[in-house]
């Protein structure tokens, strides 16, 4: 399971990326679209990988390589302490 | 402030002096006193020591920088307690109210421009520091004496032969250092904000064209919180102060060499004729 390390992240949306600030550890990151949403979808509670994929894949079938663009991004996150791995 | 020193009260007086007194009750923010320290140093290689609230926090320099030990005193203050404002590295100036915000490590001709700005009728709000109100995203002018460094002193000088500098300060520790005294049109201004209008990151390079160009807004973010003494310190406050300062400016890069014609494009861009670059 993936959950986000706090509900109160401040985001600012500019036309190339978005800028977050963590409250929690007061560092400001710069970040591209995937981990953008990856962060909206762990907003309201933690997801498994097969969750968070359903989600961001609505209908469409998710190619193996994408699936490890999620994996890689959620552990880009996870090092920058926005969201922690759960048991 | 207080000093026994009286070539130091005079440029204090010249500086600084307010044509009207300050109205009472003012609330004091510092108690400075400037003066030489008792005992053998009054007399062999004199000093002049800084004190704030009666405390000295840094060793006393040679008495013959009396001047820019004050100023680097009164930085120092500033950086030290106006957290309630986000501090930009940055000078800053304005045309009619509207704020050219040029922030900028130690070289980057910051000071410079601002003083070459000023000199050709920009208003002076800073040089170094540039104080943001992050509840109305304003900016606080600070007009102060510009320290210009080295060549600095000579192209001003050159761009402007009738500039009011102070003494040269010979041998201090960011080197050759006079003083360009803010003009009075300023001085006058000093209790009225300006609204940011342009976020220019100059960078001098000798011998380079003058190049103005857009710059994305992240990497302008990024720039800026770099630039911004007190960012982190601010958390939250800072991030969204400076989000909207980068959301109400158009943001460039600006290289340069030559101080003429970089004011004059600055002053094309703000008159909203925005130079083409070379």
């Amino acid at each position: 399971m993936w959950a986000r390390t706090t509900a109160d992240l401040a985001f600012a949306e500019f036309d190339t990326a978005t800028v977050t600030f963590d409250p929690l550890t007061g560092e400001t990151w710069f970040l591209n679209d995937l981990p953008v949403l990856l962060l909206e979808t762990l907003e309201q509670h933690p997801l498994s990988i097969d969750d968070i994929i359903a989600r961001l894949a609505g209908d469409l079938p998710l190619q193996a390589d994408q699936r490890e663009a999620v994996l890689a991004a959620l552990h880009h996150l996870e090092q920058s302490e926005l969201v922690q791995s759960l048991p | 402030m207080s000093t026994p020193l009286a070539e130091l009260s005079s440029l204090l007086a010249r500086y600084y002096a307010r044509p009207d007194p300050l109205p009472g009750g003012q609330f004091i923010d510092f108690d400075l006193r400037v003066s030489r320290p008792v005992g053998l140093r009054r007399w062999v290689r004199p000093q002049v020591q800084f004190e704030v609230d009666s405390v000295r926090p840094f060793e006393p320099h040679p008495l013959e920088n009396a001047f820019p030990m004050f100023e680097w005193g009164l930085n120092w203050c500033i950086a030290t307690s106006a957290h309630r404002h986000m501090m930009l590295h940055a000078g800053i100036v304005a045309f009619d109210d509207r704020a050219m915000i040029l922030p900028g490590t130690p070289g980057s001709g910051k000071s410079t421009l601002s003083a070459a700005l000023q000199l050709r009728g920009a208003r002076l709000l800073s040089d170094e520091f540039g104080l943001v109100r992050p509840e109305r995203i304003d900016l606080l002018p600070m007009p102060r004496g510009i320290p210009l460094k080295n060549a600095s002193i000579e192209a001003i000088l050159e761009f402007a032969p009738d500039a009011d500098l102070g003494p040269t300060y010979p041998n201090t520790r960011k080197g050759r250092i006079r003083h360009l005294r803010p003009q009075q049109f300023s001085r006058d201004r000093q209790d009225r904000p300006a609204t940011p209008r342009w976020l220019v990151f100059p960078k001098y390079r000798a011998g380079a064209p003058e190049q103005l160009r857009r710059l994305d807004k992240i990497e302008a973010f990024r720039q800026l919180a770099f630039n911004c003494f007190n960012y982190r310190l601010l958390g939250g406050v800072a991030f969204q102060a400076v989000t909207e300062l980068i959301n109400s400016v158009d943001c460039y890069t600006f290289q340069f060499s030559r101080l003429s014609r970089a004011v004059e494009q600055l002053q094309a861009l703000a008159a909203d004729r925005e130079p083409g670059s070379g």
